[in-house]
């Protein structure tokens, strides 16, 4: 079994128009050190099944296997031991920590929440030594979190989530909210403390060539679906998804003499409260015949290792 | 690489070893409100107010109740600068004293208020749900009666008197305060950095009191400096309609209650009270309007 797993993974959500699928039946595996990279546009459930992966959300159902143990059922307190081991990196820098804390008691509040840690000059030192590994400089840990740039700021939630040496990272859009030129530097820091660390990554973007960067194995995602799932080289180098296809697409090529043709999509998200039992990206898919809007595709293997939901695979 | 320009030099060589006063959010209202000319004014106003609270034995030149009938229905002189009332009492005085009552009862009154309505909203705001909606409903059933009918009848069903008045009006207040606390808390409890806490194991009570009461603390206090100048209008117009302390307390709705019968021929008797009732809640409202510029960010 690997490291982490998803069966069947469900999150409703119940809203007064109907059930809102956020998240419906995703399967994951991740080995221990390696990225999974979870890419679609605003809306398809990334983020939700981000959290529900860290049971920041309850799963509606399904399970989650985390280090050959069922978390997914678990209550507050006998999740607690899980806590340190899955932390999350927030996606803006500039909403997620306390504005009326300074960075040192940022970074030492997981310390001394749950690590337990009471003695003030042992956390001093590991806020140190935490600062250090991320790159902040000493000198800033007076500092409140509006004074510095949204880079040192992801930066302390980078050390926030490392605080209680956790084996398994979700990264949910950590570099969304930043400047290009610092998105390298913190996915750079991600890498460089994966491969310290042996840290396994979900690393939940809508940029395909941040993902292309980090993960070995991608997933799609549309309308809390997967809909196609391999490895990164492999979806790069043989897209088969329609939908993949058009965010492939999408992806900016820095030379003029390229010529690009990108596919545009038609319409919109379609609604996810009550979906009905079609294929969700069939309204917007040039393909789509009336198998595609009449019956749902499943996940299947289309060639080893490369999973893909779509009736037309291979026609197309 | 290129020399530092000798300023910088000279900049760094004075302040080696110096540690920088940093900004906190906190610090960066105070300067703001002190910017604020508009709060100033209110400041010292209840500065003013403070100092005759708490000092009023030595600035009232007489005794508060003694009466003089002599020197009755005198206007305003040397002697008795805002003049005196129908027993001969000097209403500089009284008003002097009636600032000691009005402030500490309408600091009573907020702190009531608070623990019980503030409370209540904090609690339906941060679990929401049934809780959130019982608690609600319940104050909804107070809200449907007008506020100052609510504090008449309270104060008529309980008699005169310093507790039951503050009773009436913490229970009359408490529909209000509960909901702009309730209000403050759902406004941070979806922020980010509360799921960002709630990530790193942060326990409830640690996230009501560590997180979000000192982000909503900014609303919070804007509303707690209206709420004094509510109470003391409150106390005001209760004791003026002879429901709320019992005389001869230098209550500033009291001493405008006896002038009243005299108000044609006296003015100066309920000029006085009237204008140390307004000049104070003005001064709340000026504050507290400083304060909602000084705590919202955007004005930066």
């Amino acid at each position: 079994m690997a490291f982490v797993e998803t069966k069947q993974l469900k999150k409703y959500f119940k809203t007064p128009g109907g059930t809102l699928h956020a998240v419906d039946n995703v399967s994951i595996s991740i080995e221990k050190g390696e990225t999974l990279g979870v890419v679609g546009e605003s809306g398809c459930g990334k983020s939700t099944f981000g959290k529900t992966l860290m049971k920041l959300h309850e799963p509606t159902s399904g399970e989650i296997w985390f280090d050959g143990v069922n978390i997914a059922p678990l209550g507050p307190k006998e999740f607690k031991p899980y806590r340190s081991r899955i932390q999350m990196i927030f996606q803006d820098p500039y909403a997620s920590l306390d504005p009326r804390m300074n960075i040192r008691s940022l970074i030492a509040e997981p310390l001394t929440v749950l690590g337990g840690m009471k003695d003030k000059k042992e956390i001093a030192k590991k806020v140190d030594e935490l600062m250090n590994s991320v790159g902040l400089a000493r000198r800033l840990g007076n500092s409140y979190p509006h004074e510095l740039d949204g880079g040192r700021r992801q930066r302390i939630g980078v050390a926030r989530a490392l605080a209680l040496n956790p084996e398994f990272i979700i990264c949910d859009e950590p570099v969304s909210a930043l400047d290009v030129s610092i998105q390298a530097q913190i996915l750079n820091l991600l890498q460089d403390l994966q491969e310290e660390r042996g840290l396994t990554y979900v690393f939940i973007t809508h940029d395909m060539s941040v993902v292309k960067h980090i993960a070995n194995e991608i997933m799609v995602m549309y309308l809390g679906q997967a809909v196609e799932k391999c490895n990164s080289k492999e979806l790069f180098r043989n897209t088969l998804h329609p939908y993949s296809k058009a965010l492939l697409s999408a992806i900016p090529v820095p030379s003029i003499h390229v010529e690009r043709k990108p596919i545009p999509l038609q319409g919109e998200l379609s609604s996810p409260i009550n979906p009905k039992p079609c294929c969700r990206f069939a309204v917007r898919c040039p393909y789509a015949t009336d198998q595609c809007r009449s019956e749902e595709p499943e996940l299947r293997e289309y060639c080893p290792g490369h999973f893909v939901a779509c009736h037309r695979i291979g026609e197309i | 690489m290129k020399r530092m320009t000798p300023a910088i030099e000279k900049f760094q060589r004075k302040n080696a070893g110096k540690t920088i006063k940093v900004s906190t959010p906190g610090r960066e209202a105070w300067r703001r409100l002190a910017r604020n000319r508009t709060a100033l004014i209110g400041m010292g106003i209840l500065l003013v107010m403070l100092v005759f609270a708490l000092l009023a034995n030595f600035i009232a030149p007489y005794d508060y109740q003694q009466q003089i009938l002599t020197d009755a229905y005198q206007t305003p002189s040397a002697i008795h600068i805002f003049g005196t009332d129908h027993f001969g009492r000097d209403l500089f005085s009284r008003c002097v004293f009636g600032a000691r009552y009005s402030l500490a009862l309408a600091l009573l009154c907020v702190i009531c208020a608070f623990f019980t309505g503030g409370l209540l909203g904090v609690i339906a705001g941060y679990f929401g749900g049934k809780v959130d909606n019982v608690i609600m409903r319940f104050m909804d059933m107070f809200q449907a009666i007008p506020q100052v009918l609510l504090a008449i009848s309270i104060t008529a069903a309980l008699g005169n008197g310093v507790p039951q008045m503050i009773a009436a009006i913490t229970i009359s207040t408490m529909p209000t305060i509960s909901k702009n606390c309730r209000a403050a808390i759902l406004n941070v409890r979806n922020a980010d950095y509360v799921e960002s806490s709630r990530s790193i194991g942060v326990g409830q009570w640690r996230m009501i009191f560590k997180h979000m009461i000192p982000n909503a603390l900014g609303v919070m206090v804007i509303f707690v400096v209206g709420l004094m100048g509510a109470c003391i209008n409150m106390m005001a117009s209760l004791s003026y309609l002879g429901v709320g302390l019992n005389p001869p307390t230098p209550e500033w709705g009291l001493i405008l209650s006896d002038g009243k019968a005299f108000f044609t021929a006296f003015p100066h008797m309920v000029l006085f009270p009237a204008a140390m009732i307004l000049l104070t809640i003005l001064a709340f409202n000026m504050l507290g309007d400083g304060l909602r510029d000084a705590f919202d960010p955007r004005l930066k």
